[in-house]
């Protein structure tokens, strides 16, 4: 075949390939008890591992967010508390979700396409096969599933620390009062927020470990090969996130 | 018994299997030979069914494994060991809990009786004191050793090796040999070597099968294979052994594990 | 210490739960434990409420919408109230809020409290639906009607006391106090008046901060509606001037007379109450005929005057 015909295919190929891979990951589910232990061991790794650089890029997040939006709001007209009512809906529907979800991955994305890729090419991921074990029950399913569950609770604690953050901020430089902001919020309080970054949250968890997961399952060569597909899998994810975040957008909108 | 009947293969275009035919008798050590990239580890790989061929079949015990579902296939999967060429030691594990995983996983076993079953596997391929030791820190001859250990850990009824004594020394391979000839004869298995190295075939063989330029190009007994006036066939086992000959000078076992 | 896995993440799924659990409530200003019941409002337009928004009494926000759908008739509204909070028949419920700056909000009127209490479910009546602009045309005849109750009562009794003039001193000292007291009533109720008339007005000029909510058709009925107010006013202010001047007469000739009359003229603090409680009745008056922009200074179609 043309390789301009194969560059054209290329991403049907691995669309489809990456369907049938998550089919056959559906379909371990229900020997799922046989992964149980790996399955805590993930939501440790992606979970619970990640909540001090997740909670320290949410805090930042926070903090600029007020700093910034207090910088903008020069008219007298407008009171400060509408700092509050701007950087909570922030953190709830957007930042809370998608920060949560970069720092993710790179910190897991990355470490399951170097993970995975180093099984298929020193042969463990065979092994496994041989020896008779669904392989993608035993890696996909527990990373993916661990991926799906840890990463709304990582957004939620993204999202306290932030607000928490962007308190402290406002109280630092004096821009508004922690009562004023608090106030802020609640008058503009969206009631879908938090929902909806939660649904991002979902569904950000679940990209990042699948694409990752397929990247490193199917990762060719040597160390070279781990080597690309950990950073495809890092920069994939990302990118996923901002197309997947503006079709949430558009939809539940 | 494995029977393989007129096997095709291509990646993307490239053919790498072309008519392939083998039969593996029950008991018996089959050595399949051929240079790198001959495509011996693609055929080795279609036994178990981790590759389909594109045309031809697969028996095991009569059961074309190309065609039964993802269930079945794990299920007689279990019947077979494989040595990978590098061990494929799980690096999340060590080597203990390498050779027990398969035990915690198939078996319902307690705690003390895999501990006990793991031991037995460890006095097979003659290792001890390995447990705790972390995959990174084993030789490349232990690593094999702990790999086979895994490999038999299940008393399997085929073992397939994948260039079992590549990259060890000299000597190390002589024991890599040693241990594939005596546990064919404990364990009453069949095995199937798939490698390069002339020197083992010639120790522990029974049928060989020469693979050479995608076909099958030559197929016999041991004693055959002394007697063949196969060129091809001649002229590999002649540049095996001067391969072979150098590596017999060396007796610094350090350096050549060291490039494993 | 060393945490088991399970117990690593059981806390952390759990304490996460927990989280988003008080932080929606807190942010949504509801109890973080207590359970806020749901009520049923049919307005016949919602003014742009969607769940979410508070609903307040007097202002202090007690709950959050739930739901609000469309029916046939308009908008079916449901919303949760925190638990102390008890809804009594008379309860009525009306959008409110501006939408520019802050959000809409759901008012709810509470009835008496010792009327029989709605039941969580119920369908609390919506308020009659009355903007600004009824409120003013609807208060302000009701002021008129109170200052000309007590006009009224001050012109009879000061035509009694014109027409006791030439009677015996002893029924001067009652006509006397019953002008005192009507009077001080005017006094009062024109004071009072004044900070409601004013906060009418006021209301009005919040009320151009929805200016697009109008129409030419509902600004000329406003108008219409003010001028009449206006109208009568200054008729009313006419009475109480004539009457003012009758008294002026009155206490002229008191002046003239002698004994208790003599005492009713050092008395001038009568007089100036009168006087007083008339000037701050005009000075509204004025000030809204003189200049209507002062009051309506945002309103850009009061330039159509």
């Amino acid at each position: 075949m043309p390789s301009i015909v194969l560059r054209i295919t290329q991403p049907f190929f691995d669309i489809g390939r990456f369907t049938m891979l998550m089919s056959s990951a559906f379909m371990s589910l229900r020997e799922m008890g046989t992964y149980w232990q790996n399955f805590q061991i993930q939501l440790v790794r992606i979970g619970i591992d990640s909540i001090p650089i997740v909670a320290l890029a949410a805090a930042f997040s926070g903090a600029v967010t007020t700093v910034q939006t207090a910088y903008q709001l020069v008219s007298p007209l407008i009171p400060p508390r509408i700092i509050g009512a701007v950087v909570v809906p922030s953190l709830t529907m957007e930042l809370g979700a998608v920060v949560t979800g970069f720092i993710l991955s790179g910190r897991v994305g990355a470490r399951i396409a170097a993970e995975l890729g180093t099984m298929r090419v020193t042969e463990q991921i065979d092994a496994l096969e041989a020896m008779g074990l669904n392989s993608i029950g035993y890696l996909i399913v527990p990373r993916v599933l661990a991926g799906i569950v840890m990463l709304p609770v990582l957004y939620v604690a993204a999202c306290l620390v932030g607000i928490v953050g962007g308190i402290v901020s406002a109280e630092l430089t004096g821009v508004v009062s922690t009562g004023e902001f608090i106030q802020g919020a609640r008058e503009h309080w969206n009631f879908f927020g938090p929902y909806f970054g939660l649904i991002k949250a979902f569904v950000f968890g679940f990209l990042i470990t699948a694409v990752s997961c397929y990247i490193g399952y199917y990762t060719k060569g040597g160390a070279d090969g781990v080597g690309r597909s950990t950073t495809r899998a890092a920069v994939m994810s990302c990118v996923l996130i901002l197309v997947a975040d503006l079709i949430l957008a558009i939809l539940l909108l | 018994m494995i029977q393989v009947q007129n096997i095709y293969k291509s990646f993307s275009g490239r053919t790498v299997l072309r008519d392939v035919s083998l039969d593996i008798q029950e008991g018996s050590t089959q050595a399949i030979i051929g240079q790198s990239g001959s495509g011996k580890s693609v055929l080795m790989k279609h036994l178990i069914g981790l590759l389909r061929p594109d045309q031809g079949r697969v028996l095991v015990d009569d059961v074309d494994i190309g065609t039964i579902d993802y269930q079945q296939l794990r299920k007689i999967r279990r019947q077979f060991g494989v040595l990978f060429q590098g061990g494929a030691l799980f690096d999340s594990m060590d080597a203990f809990e390498n050779i027990a995983f398969p035990l915690r996983t198939f078996t319902t076993k307690t705690d003390e009786e895999v501990r006990h079953e793991v031991q037995k596997c460890l006095d097979l391929v003659r290792l001890s004191n390995i447990g705790t030791k972390k995959t990174d820190e084993l030789s490349g001859g232990m690593r094999k050793r702990v790999a086979l250990a895994r490999a038999i850990a299940l008393r399997p009824r085929y073992i397939i090796y994948d260039e079992p004594t590549s990259g060890l020394d000299p000597e190390t391979s002589n024991t890599i040999n040693d241990l594939i000839k005596g546990l064919a004869h404990q364990l009453e298995i069949t095995s199937i070597v798939v490698t390069h190295d002339m020197h083992s075939v010639l120790q522990i063989a029974d049928r060989v099968a020469f693979i050479h330029n995608t076909r099958m190009h030559w197929n016999g007994t041991v004693d055959e294979l002394h007697e063949s006036s196969d060129q091809i066939l001649r002229a590999f086992v002649k540049a095996n052994e001067y391969i072979i000959a150098p590596r017999y000078s060396s007796n610094n076992q350090e350096s050549s594990e060291a490039t494993q | 210490m060393k945490l088991p896995n399970e117990l690593k993440i059981g806390l952390t799924v759990v304490l996460a739960g927990i989280i988003f659990y008080v932080g929606i409530r807190f942010f949504r200003d509801l109890p973080i434990f207590g359970q806020a019941s749901v009520y049923h409002t049919e307005l016949m337009n919602s003014s742009g409420l969607v769940t979410g928004n508070i609903v307040a009494v007097n202002g202090v926000g007690v709950g959050s919408i739930t739901e609000v759908q469309l029916t046939l008739t308009g908008a079916y509204i449901s919303f949760s109230v925190q638990d102390d909070v008890t809804l009594t028949e008379g309860t009525t419920a009306s959008a409110g809020g501006f939408g520019l700056v802050s959000s809409m909000q759901l008012n709810l009127s509470l009835g008496p409290p010792d009327a029989p209490v709605y039941v969580p479910g119920s369908l609390i009546p919506s308020a009659v639906q009355s903007d600004i602009l009824t409120d003013l045309a609807n208060r302000t005849p009701a002021v008129l009607s109170r200052v000309d109750t007590v006009l009224a009562g001050s012109s009879q009794a000061i035509s009694a006391a014109t027409a006791l003039l030439a009677g015996p001193e002893g029924q001067m000292q009652q006509t006397l106090t019953s002008i005192r007291n009507s009077s001080d009533a005017l006094h009062a109720i024109l004071m009072a008046e004044q900070g409601s008339l004013q906060s009418v007005l006021q209301g009005l000029e919040d009320l151009t901060d929805t200016a697009e909510a109008f129409t030419e058709d509902s600004l000329g009925t406003t108008t219409a509606k003010l001028k009449e107010v206006i109208a009568q006013l200054s008729g009313n202010l006419d009475v109480l001037e004539s009457t003012t001047n009758e008294l002026n007469t009155l206490l002229s000739s008191i002046n003239q007379g002698k004994g208790t009359l003599g005492k009713l003229a050092t008395d001038d603090s009568l007089y100036f109450e009168l006087k007083g409680a008339s000037a701050a009745l005009r000075r509204i008056l004025e000030n809204f005929e003189e200049d209507p922009r002062q009051y309506l200074e945002h309103l850009k179609l009061i330039d159509f005057f």
